[in-house]
């Protein structure tokens, strides 16, 4: 068996390697063939987690100091998915980023992104888990403000103001963690934490959750995304959009319920979650700006996850994944094609599309099916996963499940109604003549349409997926 | 009587709040960098002084030595990480804010759009 250490160790040294040689051919095919190499170990492992009651030990120092990188079901998956997005991502990348545009550099912050990424599904210990979350956002401000125009600039700055400040938090917390635990791996925090005066770990707990809430986009500290991920370039905001708060979201929440486990955070979780969904879906109607519209409804569908994660039940935990899949797939799609109806258009506002499926009408399509699929219309993915969290919050019961239920059903009709605005301009009759067909590079479209093949082909996935998705949700809840 | 221990955590909260108060209030990015930078202090203030031990000792092993009076070394590591931290992302906020000046010519996060929070 190849050792997980690849994960952490092969898109650091890729990195390294790129900026040496200083070739694009070298940057792009490295940049290609680690993310692809890394899925297949994710797979390669999928089967054992699986099969382990435990995570698996990956590396260690002997205890007290720790310091764990393990393996589970739940990081072998998020390692998959954040392998595989990673490698359609810079496949699209290749035809999007202007040549020349400082492209190696924007390849080894990408591998420097996702060497974090994998970092943080590995590790056990809290102090580690700051260090990754660090790099993860550092990488992801230098990415923001990549552009260098005006926008970039000040949303990458709002951005790092913020993600320092949740820096802060998160390391008070771990400061008053260490303080009562002497330790700092999870599984002898949990322990030490047990016995903890109750105030004092809610408050550590709470202080956590707004620390790493502001990577995951938690309501309310989540003012930098829209900003952040419309201002990206394209192939970024789908890499922020598409795992990267999903996995802050995963890892936080993974920490709250098991280390934190001595204090029940979970109403206060439900109730962010909820603010998330209705705040996102409400401010994403109003917009103009196709991606900040997008960025708008990346905040209400972390918060649909975070709301299926905090019904505290398997069913709830294993809708939560779904959807976050689902979420994966259909918002990467619809980052990575608004980025080429801006380059077609030289436009980022949705009035200025007017007729566009006409020219680019594989993208359009592809669009469409992606973002059916994240309204929920069936068949595709997008209906069964949802359909999921709403009976999983169902079967949950209690007065805030039910209010859940309401709030993202109502969210629905609002997402139907903005998605179906765009849809409806892009399909309307072209202003003159029948124009050149302009469809997005052949890289891509491939790109593309894998994710948007995910989505929509999704459901046939599900039964095999299903027995899958079980011990992953066991992860959420369960340490060593 | 208040303890050495105590004061210390005091002034180190005082510290992350002064500094996260900087950050909320100021107008100038600058400012805003020295406000995060006083936080940032205050925590790696706060780190050291849990690893703190009331009359300890440098915490290398001699002969006939435990580890009973030791000061713990481990935050110790902690606060040296941070630091490293801190301070590239301080240089890194800096950068940005050269950009921006030269951008816009103006620091003032009132006179840019995209800054208001």
């Amino acid at each position: 068996m190849v050792s997980p250490m690849l994960f952490i160790i092969a898109p650091l040294s890729a990195a390294f390697i790129m900026i040496l040689f200083n070739s694009r051919v070298i940057a792009l095919g490295l940049s290609l063939l680690v993310p692809i190499g890394l899925a297949w170990l994710g797979l390669s492992w999928l089967p054992y987690t699986l099969g382990a009651a435990q995570p698996i030990l990956v590396a260690s120092i002997p205890a007290p100091l720790g310091i764990p990188l393990s393996i589970d079901a739940l990081g072998a998956g998020m390692a998959i998915l954040v392998a595989v997005s990673a490698a359609l991502v810079v496949l699209y990348s290749s035809s999007y980023m202007k040549k020349g545009h400082h492209e190696v550099r924007y390849y080894t912050v990408v591998m420097i992104l996702l060497t974090s990424a994998f970092g943080l599904v590995l590790t056990r210990d809290i102090f580690n888990l700051f260090v990754f979350f660090e790099i993860l956002c550092i990488s992801s401000y230098i990415l923001v403000s990549w552009e260098q125009d005006g926008a970039a600039l000040e949303a990458s700055f709002k951005y790092m103001v913020l993600g320092s400040i949740g820096s802060t938090f998160l390391l008070v917390s771990i400061a008053l963690v260490y303080r009562v635990a002497g330790s700092l791996a999870m599984a002898d925090v949990a322990t030490a934490l047990a016995t903890a005066p109750r105030g004092y770990v809610a408050f550590a707990a709470v202080t956590f959750l707004f620390g790493v809430g502001v990577e995951a986009a938690i309501f309310p500290v989540n003012t930098w995304l829209p900003d952040a991920h419309s201002s990206a370039p394209s192939s970024i905001s789908a890499i922020l959009s598409g795992f990267v708060i999903e996995l802050a979201l995963v890892v936080a929440f993974r920490v709250l319920n098991t280390a934190f486990a001595a204090v029940d955070t979970l109403p206060l979780v439900r109730v962010v979650a909820i603010a998330g969904v209705i705040v996102g879906e409400m401010a994403a109607f109003g917009q103009k700006d196709l991606k900040r519209m997008l960025a708008y409804s990346s905040i209400s569908q972390i918060g649909i996850m975070l709301f299926a994660f905090s019904l505290g039940t398997q069913a709830g935990a294993q809708a939560g994944l779904q959807h976050l899949l689902m979420h994966a797939g259909a918002k990467s799609a619809l980052f990575l094609i608004a980025g080429y109806f801006i380059v077609r258009t030289g436009s980022r506002l949705i009035a200025d599309y007017a007729g566009l499926g006409h020219r680019m009408p594989v993208s359009a399509a592809l669009f469409g099916f992606a973002a059916l699929s994240l309204v929920g219309a069936p068949p595709l993915l997008g209906f069964f996963t949802k359909f999921q969290v709403l009976s999983a919050a169902g079967a949950a019961g209690g007065f805030t499940a039910w209010l859940g239920v309401a709030v993202i059903l109502f969210g629905t009709v609002l997402e139907t109604v903005y998605l179906f605005r765009v849809l409806r301009v892009l399909f309307a009759p072209a202003a003159s003549g029948s124009p050149a067909r302009a469809d997005m590079d052949w890289p891509a479209l491939a790109a593309v349409a894998l994710f948007t093949a995910l989505v929509v082909f999704g459901a046939l996935l599900l039964p095999t997926l299903s027995q899958m998705i079980g011990p992953m949700a066991d992860g959420l809840a369960s340490l060593l | 009587m208040i303890s050495t221990a105590q004061i210390l955590y005091i002034t180190s909260f005082a510290l992350i709040v002064i500094g996260l108060y900087a950050v909320l209030s100021q107008r100038n990015l600058i400012r805003v960098v020295i406000g995060l930078n006083i936080a940032d202090v205050g925590i790696n203030l706060l780190l050291v002084t849990i690893g703190y031990v009331e009359g300890g000792r440098v915490p290398i092993f001699a002969a006939g030595q435990s580890a009973g009076t030791m000061v713990d070394p481990v935050p110790q590591a902690l606060v040296l990480t941070a630091i490293v931290i801190g301070f590239g992302v301080t240089a890194l906020m800096l950068t940005l804010v050269m950009r921006i000046y030269a951008h816009h010519g103006t620091v003032d996060a009132s006179r840019l759009r995209g800054l208001k929070w």
